[in-house]
């Protein structure tokens, strides 16, 4: 796929994660989810996890959006 | 020229695309933290895993505390990053390396901060490739630019 479409694509699903976090956090605490086209896709405790569920979906986790949700505020 | 930001959870986030040849990569979204605060730039344990980067072979450079933790910094051969610009055009800054922050301790605890540690654009980053980083957030306004 062309990289600005892609770009594109997980812009698009960075909205949707901004706009539903407070959700994400109450039912996915401490977990890897993936998120594709609106939609929460996989999820799991270990990236290796989530990739591994995408590849038994015929996805690729490198051109979907996986984000670590946690209650706890990360300072770097 | 205008790259820009999006505010995710309290932090700044940019996400380019990167192609690395020697690792068969090509235009791969990856967010990165745009962090004032961090010296030093790199990918996450976590994003190497996602983009199939062979952590096992890439060589150890520094230890890094971060967060609390110590991480190893391992080098990476050259990365391609493509920002999508304001005008939906691509924007290219090849780095002649780059690195992956592995966390040294191997509980599986400690392996699961080390996957979810976000991958950083750090000063580094900005000052080599004269990225300017503009942060209003009372207007919503966030981007880096670039003097051409």
């Amino acid at each position: 796929m062309e990289a600005i479409q892609l770009l594109t694509n997980i812009e698009r699903d960075q909205d949707w994660l901004i706009a539903n976090l407070d959700y994400l956090k109450k039912n996915f605490d401490q977990k890897f989810i993936a998120i594709k086209q609106e939609k929460v896709i996989a999820v799991g405790t270990l990236m290796e996890d989530v990739i591994k569920t995408l590849t038994v979906q015929n996805l690729d986790p490198s051109e979907t959006l996986i984000y670590f949700i946690s209650k706890v505020a990360i300072v770097l | 020229m205008r790259i820009p930001l999006k505010f995710i959870d309290g932090r700044i986030v940019v996400t380019p695309s990167i192609s690395a040849e020697s690792y068969r990569i090509r235009y791969k979204p990856v967010s990165f933290i745009v962090d004032t605060g961090s010296s030093k730039s790199f990918m996450s344990h976590g994003d190497a895993l996602r983009l199939q980067i062979p952590i096992s072979s890439l060589s150890h450079t520094e230890p890094l505390r971060m967060g609390g933790s110590r991480y190893e910094l391992l080098q990476t051969k050259p990365f391609l990053f493509h920002f999508k610009t304001e005008e939906i055009k691509l924007y290219p800054i090849k780095t002649s390396k780059f690195f992956v922050a592995l966390g040294t301790k191997k509980t599986e605890e400690a392996i699961t901060e080390s996957q979810n540690f976000p991958s950083i654009l750090g000063t580094d980053f900005l000052m080599t490739n004269k990225l300017y980083l503009h942060f209003d957030p009372h207007n919503n306004e966030m981007y880096l630019s670039i003097k051409v």
